[in-house]
């Protein structure tokens, strides 16, 4: 199993609350076998939110859990239809979300994959792709962080 | 030019410790800066700084989501210290670096400072101790009412069944099973979090396993695990053997799986082996010359003895030492001789009541962790266990180890003395009540003279090593 695959991505999720976003986030998770339990997965997600918002500006968000949940680690790709409230930085909502899921116990090599990819999040042109790219195209843009 | 030094982490380490680091190298950069971005995320600590670098640096900048470690503050002690929480950063980033200046403070860590190559110097001890303290703590809290509840509940009456073939086990004797775990694995726990203040993920899992294997009786074929002083032995030992294994230079292809695989298993294989053939032995030696030693004791002396059994007891509160007081009274039972075995029953209860009472008079003596266990502590220890009182004695070994055996000593001199007597382990401070321990008012006159004396003297040491070492890091500073 791939940490990303173009089955881990949702360009329409359902909620309108920060809470039904990651609801959905979690059945996507759980219909791709990332974690055990969907419901567990929701209360780690707020939990994270609760420590600090993830929410990290310009409408994009990064809800991201690490525990003996999940199963392997991957990446989730989701947006929304309507702008959801998410206590962001800059106090704008939310409609782009990238997901970060790590076992407790991971090892180096995909937890320094996910290091670039956060890394990547800070640039704007990336950013970019991910708010405004095709579905195909927001694949590309992660997988080639990835894997150079 | 100017030059920053940054330090990274967040709470589960795989999201902003990066994205913080790149934009304060992308930041400090475009403003032509020179920057070293240090991460301390989920995969361990990444470009981890220089003392060059940090020495060089103008400006430090801490975004920090999950604190740092004493030590790891000491690298900053007197430079220009911006700090912000983790989650704030991307947001200020910009202003940051607008007004530098105005917003650092100069970091007065008040340890003594790490130059180029040179080790942790003592103090450096003190706060791996404490790693340790505030790991065990919840073990023993979480653990110790349990075993409270559980003794409550058989000493209520209700049936304290085991788990064996043909029978279930009854609720109380669960909870209680359940509740030892927390002892059990309070010791492992201090000594992999001392190993791993010291030395970060490498060290933990061989000082957990280690530190098990020295307290577990069983494994060793002993009489008695190594108790805490065991857990700050190895803790501390693995921790300093990691971290100068670590600087080996085993080349590109090997040098990956050094942290997580050569040094784990070298120094599991190596302690081991050592606790197990060296520490083993020692400790049944050691114990078969006290319990030799207290049963030569003349009949004549019995004060003398009273002494010397209470201050076993006190002293590592489970180690081998108390083990050995504990035997050697326990086994008098059987040819009906109680009075040694009252002592038992009265200095066990000292170690932590008093900690959790020296708590609520002098607070500042204190951390705002050991305070708020002092409740679990006091109410654990005045019914069922001695455990309460480790991490306090962890946290400041040689005033609280020397205040408990010394309080522990007299209470036991006084015991014997007044010929209080215990027939049976019962729950502590309510012996007297069910008849397990008499005269009654001789056992609570004793109690309340140990706890006396041993208040008075953790607030009397331990007031004045505090002092001593604030006086020794002001001279150093």
């Amino acid at each position: 199993m791939t940490m990303f695959n173009i089955d881990h991505i949702n360009m329409n999720l359902n909620g309108n609350t920060q809470k039904e976003i990651l609801s959905s986030l979690a059945s996507l998770a759980k219909s791709q076998d990332i974690v055990s339990d969907e419901d567990t997965l929701v209360q780690d997600y707020l939990e994270r939110e609760k420590e600090s918002t993830t929410g990290f500006g310009n409408g994009v968000a990064i809800p991201h859990a690490r525990t003996n949940n999940v199963k392997a680690t991957a990446i989730l790709f989701g947006r929304s239809s309507s702008d959801i409230e998410w206590d962001s930085l800059d106090g704008k909502p939310v409609n782009t979300f990238i997901s970060l899921l790590v076992p407790n116990d991971q090892g180096d090599t995909h937890l320094k994959l996910l290091a670039k990819l956060s890394r990547q999040l800070v640039h704007k042109d990336f950013v970019s792709i991910l708010k405004n790219g095709t579905k195909e195209e927001v694949f590309a843009a992660i997988n080639n962080v990835l894997e150079n | 030019m100017t030059k920053i030094v940054a330090v990274t982490n967040c709470p589960a380490g795989i999201a902003h410790t990066y994205m913080v680091a790149e934009a304060i190298e992308e930041k400090a950069k475009s403003l032509g800066y020179e920057v070293h971005v240090e991460t301390q995320g989920a995969s361990g600590v990444e470009n981890e700084l220089t003392s060059k670098q940090i020495a060089e640096a103008d400006y430090v900048i801490l975004a920090i989501g999950k604190g740092l470690t004493d030590s790891d503050k000491a690298r900053f002690d007197q430079k220009k210290v911006v700090e912000l929480p983790v989650s704030e950063a991307l947001k200020h980033i910009d202003t940051l670096f607008d007004d530098l200046e105005g917003n650092s403070h100069v970091m007065t860590s008040s340890k003594v400072k790490l130059g180029a190559d040179q080790e942790v110097v003592t103090e450096g001890i003190m706060s791996y101790l404490m790693a340790g303290v505030s790991a065990a703590l919840p073990f023993v809290i979480g653990g110790g009412l349990l075993i409270a509840i559980g003794s409550l509940m058989v000493q209520f009456g209700m049936p304290n069944t085991p788990l064996a073939k043909g029978t279930s086990p009854s609720i109380a004797w669960v909870i209680t099973s359940i509740g030892n775990l927390g002892f059990q694995f309070m010791i492992p726990i201090m000594g992999a979090y001392i190993a791993y203040a010291i030395s970060d993920k490498p060290a933990f899992a061989p000082a957990f396993l280690v530190t098990f294997l020295a307290n577990d009786s069983d494994l060793l074929g002993t009489k008695s695990g190594a108790g805490f002083l065991g857990a700050i032995v190895i803790g501390l030992s693995i921790g300093y053997f990691v971290k100068y294994f670590k600087k080996i230079k085993l080349g590109k292809n090997f040098q990956s799986i050094l942290p997580f695989m050569i040094i784990p298993f070298v120094t599991l294989l190596i302690f081991g082996l050592l606790t197990y053939y060296l520490l083993g032995p020692a400790m049944a030696w050691l114990m078969s010359v006290l319990l030799s030693f207290l049963q030569n004791i003349p009949t004549s002396m019995k004060i003398v003895g009273g002494f010397i059994v209470g201050a076993m007891l006190a002293f590592d509160m489970g180690g081998p030492i108390n083990k050995t007081a504990w035997f050697f009274s326990f086994s008098l039972l059987s040819s009906h001789v109680f009075n040694w075995y009252g002592i038992v029953g009265v200095v066990t209860l000292l170690p932590p009541m008093a900690a959790a009472i020296a708590t609520w008079i002098k607070p500042n003596l204190f951390t705002k962790q050991e305070r708020a266990a002092s409740w679990s502590a006091f109410i654990v220890g005045s019914t069922v266990a001695t455990e309460p009182a480790i991490p306090y004695a962890l946290a400041a070994p040689l005033p609280m180890i020397t205040a408990n055996t010394l309080a522990g000593g007299i209470t036991g001199a006084i015991t014997i003395l007044l010929n209080v007597e215990r027939t049976a382990p019962g729950i502590g401070i309510f012996d007297p009540l069910l008849g397990l321990e008499s005269p009654w008012y001789w056992f609570y006159l004793c109690v309340a003279i140990g706890l006396v004396l041993n208040v008075s003297f953790i607030i009397i040491f331990k007031g004045i090593w505090l002092k001593r070492k604030e006086e020794k890091e002001k001279q150093a500073a």
